[in-house]
């Protein structure tokens, strides 16, 4: 077991490494000069130029570009991610301090993911075929083909503008703050986060059920005088749950982008907006150093599902 | 979301989050703290100093934050504010005097001095400092060597008392005041012992902004979230009335909607949204016209593009007003020069739409209708794209084969940068306050990327009108020489000149003593007159 986590971290590493040589290098292959797109080309003046070249050189992007990597590379080891061209504060302060409020989003949103999905999939399940099965089916068809940032927008009209029940933006009353204040910010948008994650897990795990309600154990079980409740969620859900993992955590990562797209929407104080806003400034270090978090949370999350399969599937053996 | 705006309308006027009482601790019988909550087109990019590129939503800090020797009001004309009276101007034009006002504090009590001052435009003069703008105090004695890095200061900027602010020059440069007047000050004793190259870095800057002479104070900078500010008991006018701003970056429909529940107080919309928030009730609308303008480049540097009947059949064969009503609701005017105001001259060329007058241009220089012309933009702005597929199709009809080519902010530059656009659809700049401005934009020596000129249009006639006008000091003369170079600008087309757009800003009934401002980064400008009702 310790030699397959620590197999599997080395992999992790090199994967890491590579991916920040490759979004390093194609960030820096896109159109442009994110220091000439500091100053709009109605307020060049003289003067101007002599700034980007100071600029250029100050940020180093005269180099070559292995020289910048190199550099770049070295810093990064020792936790620098270099400072954003714009603004010129450090990558990591600038993450870190939307680190919070993104994972705080994503966390809701995947809790409520799993109150939805696992109930309505083990009735949709077990009552297959009926109404209640149907209806499961439309809600999680809808949640899927329904863009969350319409939802977004939806909901905003009715809870916001329309209830007056919950704020329709932000992450806490300006000037205010406190617990209850962000849960109530957090409300409109974790929810529909959650509900679009939904949708899809609801389907596998009605899916999942299925199979393990076909499986010999289960009539075994049965035969055995179990209750009908007693053999699903003693029996049949728990092996269910096991391919679930997998796919939660699979899922994180896509959890994310829809985080990005909402975050815009509900002016959440995430990576995301800043993550948009780097893309459209050609921030550089930025971008990378966004990509870099987000990767090493792919990564992390592809480890903790090989790991909690091992550890959930008695079948499963890691050497 | 025309639907979430339509219905915004309905909701209920009378439900209003007052959202400045939750920190309250109870203070009975004092009066209530006022709060004022307005809009930010975008997060700041959280770096307020003046030396910085120009950021819109910076910029709406750093003019509640700051003051400066002049402003500039909703005409477009400067006035003083740090300064008791528009600079004096010697007759040989080499010498410019500023008197400051006496007696006026920072915000944290430290006497402000014309010492501020100069240490201020050293700053902006260096650019070590981050600046962009150096190269306007080329003219300034000494300016030179600080840009060259062979000086540390400009000799000169002096202060001859504590209340005289001078600057040097070595050749007449009239367009020094209206460019440089209204540079924000900075706290020469809260910076001095900062390194001038870490000054772009520094906490003051990137963190904490909290010295300065305007009407508010920054208090704290929430993520993403909101700029909080609280007056300054040190206000050269005294103490303002409204307690405390919030500017809050929001996504425009966001925006909009939360004007109808009192979420917000001031908002800029955009003309599509006029009708909707003109119908919510407690909302006033008002509108000034913008600095700049929305236009095209022709870039010159192609053969093909050279001829003026070329460019002067474009402007006959587009229907500006039409585009107007489309693309912004009316709410624009047609543009025939980058002279504005005082500057523009009577009895202009207006190329009224004549797609007839087009044609016989077309066939006096033997246009080859084969040839086709792309037309580079950033989409995403509504009434940009729509002016981009209506210049496609009226030009269509005359003759003129339009290539449309949507790019991102990146390919523009780097096509900007190898010249190899033939017409660019873009806008801005700021022409209303110092007509001098235009000279950046149709110079001979300011080609891009030096300056602005992206039409490479270069006339010695009108290069002679512009520098002569700077260096005259006599106004009246000088607006006759800018006149002159407008006759020759508006003949010749060196753009296609298309409409300058109002700048519509809505905010609640409560909030009294707004005066809308043409220029998107300063509907403060006169903060100490407004006054918010409950």
């Amino acid at each position: 077991m310790t030699a397959f986590v620590v197999r599997r971290i080395v992999v992790n590493i090199v994967v890491f490494v590579l991916i920040g040589i490759g979004v390093f290098l194609l960030v820096r292959a896109a159109p442009g000069d994110p220091v000439r797109m500091m100053i709009r080309p109605e307020d060049l003046q003289e003067g101007s130029e002599a700034f980007i070249q100071a600029r250029r050189a100050e940020l180093g992007l005269d180099d070559p570009i292995l020289v910048q990597y190199g550099r770049w590379f070295l810093d990064a080891i020792t936790g620098d991610l270099g400072s954003s061209f714009v603004n010129r504060q450090p990558v990591s302060e600038l993450l870190l301090e939307r680190l919070g409020p993104t994972i705080l989003l994503m966390s809701t949103a995947l809790g409520i993911s799993l109150l939805i999905a696992i109930p309505l999939g083990v009735v949709a399940a077990v009552r297959r075929n009926t109404s209640v099965d149907y209806a499961a089916a439309a809600l999680s068809l809808g949640v899927i083909s329904v863009p969350s940032f319409f939802l977004g927008i939806v909901a905003i009209y009715v809870f916001s503008l329309q209830l007056g029940w919950l704020p329709s933006s932000g992450m806490s009353t300006a000037g205010g703050g406190g617990g209850a204040d962000i849960l109530k910010h957090l409300i409109m948008p974790a929810a529909i986060l959650g509900l679009a994650g939904a949708g899809p897990l609801t389907r596998y795990v009605r899916g999942s059920l299925i199979d393990e309600l076909s499986a010999d154990y289960v009539r075994t079980a049965e035969a055995k005088g179990g209750s009908p409740a007693r053999v699903v969620t003693r029996h049949a859900l728990r092996n269910s749950l096991i391919p679930l993992i997998t796919i939660i955590m699979i899922n994180i990562p896509q959890m994310l982008a829809g985080a990005v797209v909402l975050e815009q929407v509900f002016a959440w104080p995430g990576m995301g907006q800043l993550a948009v806003r780097a893309v459209t400034t050609q921030d550089y270090p930025v971008i990378v150093g966004f990509a870099l978090y987000v990767a090493a949370l792919v990564l992390v999350c592809n480890l903790v599902a090989d790991l909690a399969y091992a550890v959930v599937d008695p079948r499963v053996k890691v050497t | 979301m025309a639907m979430v705006l339509a219905v915004a309308a309905c909701s209920d006027p009378t439900q209003d989050d007052d959202t400045g009482s939750a920190g309250d601790e109870g203070t009975n019988g004092a009066s209530e703290d006022t709060t004022l909550n307005a809009y930010l087109y975008q997060p700041p990019a959280a770096n307020w100093s003046p030396m910085a590129p120009a950021n819109g939503s910076d910029g709406i800090v750093m003019n509640l934050i700051y003051d400066s020797l002049l402003g500039v009001d909703p005409d477009y004309e400067l006035y003083p504010r740090l300064a008791v009276d528009m600079p004096e101007i010697s007759e040989d034009g080499l010498t410019i005097t500023y008197t400051l006002q006496e007696g006026l504090t920072w915000s944290d009590g430290e006497p402000f001095t014309a010492e501020d001052v100069v240490f201020t435009y050293n700053l902006m003069a260096d650019p070590d400092t981050g600046s962009t703008a150096s190269g306007r105090f080329a003219d300034v004695v000494g300016a030179p060597e600080v840009a060259a890095g062979t000086a540390d200061t400009v000799t000169g900027f002096t202060a001859p008392d504590d209340h005289t602010f001078q600057i040097q020059l070595a050749k007449p440069n009239v367009g020094l005041v209206g460019l440089t007047g209204n540079i924000w000050i900075v706290p020469q004793h809260a910076l001095e012992s900062v390194p001038i190259d870490e000054m772009d870095t520094t906490e003051f800057f990137t963190q904490a902004p909290t010295v300065g002479l305007g009407p508010y104070v920054f208090q704290e900078y929430r993520t993403d979230q909101y700029v909080h500010l609280v007056k300054n008991p040190a206000f050269r006018e005294g103490e303002v009335d409204i307690d405390e701003i919030y500017l809050r970056p929001v996504t425009s429909d966001v925006a909009t909607a939360q004007l109808g529940t009192g979420e917000m107080d001031l908002v800029q919309i955009s003309p599509a949204d006029l009708e909707t928030v003109e119908a919510l009730d407690g909302i006033e609308v008002g509108s000034g016209p913008g600095a700049g303008y929305i236009r095209t480049s022709v870039n010159e540097k192609k053969p093909y593009l050279q001829d003026v009947r070329l460019r002067q059949a474009m402007l006959y064969a587009i229907d500006r007003q039409q585009l107007i009503d489309e693309a912004l609701g009316g709410h624009a005017q047609p543009v025939n020069s980058s002279f504005m105001n005082d500057a523009l001259p009577d009895g202009l060329e207006t190329y009224e739409y004549d797609p007839d007058r087009a044609r016989e241009l077309l066939a006096e220089m033997n246009w080859d209708p084969n040839q086709v012309i792309t037309l580079t933009w950033i989409p995403g702005q509504r009434d940009r794209d729509t002016a981009a597929t209506v210049l496609e199709s009226q030009l269509g009809e005359v003759g003129i084969k339009l290539e449309l080519n949507q790019v991102q902010p990146g390919q523009l530059t780097d096509m900007m940068n190898n010249g190899t656009y033939d017409m660019t659809l873009y806008g801005g700049g700021n022409y209303a306050t110092e007509p001098f401005a235009v000279y950046a934009i149709n110079g001979c020596d300011t080609f891009y990327p030096t300056g602005g000129n992206l039409s490479y249009w270069c006339n010695e006639e009108f290069d002679a009108l512009m520098l002569e006008a700077n260096a005259t000091v006599d106004e009246t003369a000088r607006y006759d020489l800018y006149r002159q170079a407008g006759q020759i600008e508006n003949a010749e087309v060196p753009m296609i000149y298309l409409y300058n757009p109002d700048t519509i800003w809505a905010h609640s009934d409560r909030l009294s003593g707004f005066v809308p401002n043409g220029d998107f980064t300063n509907p403060f400008w006169n903060v100490q007159e407004w006054s918010l009702d409950g």
